[in-house]
């Protein structure tokens, strides 16, 4: 669990997820903000700075994960994002409400909000607790360039 | 304490890059969005893009005189839900359909035709979403009747099953 493959594996597929996540609502804002408004969750007025601010953080904190850089703080942020998401996933699926999950195209032609989508976010929990416990805080290992 | 003034420079870096992104990308939505009073609706209607404000919002009259001249009605709700119901004559197109499905869906539809849209009522999001989708395909007259189903069906106008 300790080794620089396995800790390096957990980087990328966290990292890698949260890009691809992030490149279609960052090209489509305004759809975005459709689905984060559609959540029921967040008062009107905060909508779009949410819609606006979110993809960017993923793909921010996605890109620095991937590289090496502050692997412990960005995989904090993509952890704080996803127990976000497992909360807003939840409430709306406990509320039977019918929304567009948004998590990765603005454009979702199948309408999986099921368990299913809880799972996927708390699987994908495992690699950044990973990260969080395994990583040695003071390295800063980069990809490509050896230490 | 590193941990904490690294987190701040992510968060700061995100929040530099989304502003200017959404200020010259061209792609950009107000940060703040509009609240606009549709005429007869309860509830105002949530603007959140300049896309969405171009939008025609239009009450259950005029939905009405627009069917009655034979203007193209359609569905943006899921399948289930437009098959036990829906506007008469109206087709069923999800919102959440791709781009190119929803332009071969209306391929015999010409841009300048308008189009009313609508899904289950005032507060359902669907039709302002594919409303969206239709005036980047480059249809130019689309309405979005704001009561929608709702309104329709409690108005006792003509629907139909299937």
């Amino acid at each position: 669990m300790r080794s620089r493959p396995a800790l390096i594996i957990s980087r990328l597929i966290v990292g890698g997820i949260f890009i691809y996540a992030a490149v279609d609502k960052i090209a489509h804002p305004d759809q975005f903000a459709e689905i984060v408004n559609n959540y029921k969750l967040m008062p009107a007025k905060t909508i779009n700075v949410m819609a606006i601010i979110m993809p960017w953080l993923e793909l921010v904190a996605g890109v620095l994960l991937v590289a090496g850089v502050w692997v412990k703080d960005n995989a904090a942020i993509l952890g704080a994002l996803l127990l976000v998401f497992i909360v807003a996933i939840s409430i709306n699926l406990a509320r039977g409400l019918d929304f567009d999950c948004g998590c990765f195209s603005t454009a979702a032609s199948t309408k999986n909000a099921s368990i299913w989508l809880l799972v996927r976010d708390i699987a994908l929990l495992l690699p950044v607790f990973h990260l969080l416990w395994f990583q040695p805080s003071k390295s800063r290992t980069y990809v490509f360039v050896n230490r | 304490m590193t941990h904490l003034r690294n987190l701040i420079a992510i968060v700061l870096v995100a929040v530099a890059l989304a502003g200017l992104y959404n200020t010259f990308s061209g792609r950009g939505i107000p940060w703040v969005a509009q609240e606009v009073k549709v005429e007869g609706a309860a509830t105002p209607r949530l603007v959140l893009s300049s896309a969405a404000l171009a939008i025609n919002y239009i009450e259950l009259e005029e939905a009405r005189s627009k069917f009655d001249h034979g203007i193209l009605f359609v569905d943006a709700r899921e399948p289930e839900e437009y098959r036990p119901g829906h506007v008469k004559g109206a087709v069923n197109i999800s919102a959440k359909k791709e781009p190119d499905v929803i332009k071969s869906a209306l391929s015999r539809q010409k841009k300048d035709q308008e189009i009313v849209i609508y899904c289950d009522g005032e507060e359902c999001g669907a039709s302002t979403m594919l409303a969206g989708k239709l005036q980047r395909l480059g249809f130019t007259k689309v309405h979005v009747f704001f009561g929608g189903w709702t309104a329709w069906k409690n108005a006792g106008l003509p629907v139909e099953k299937g």
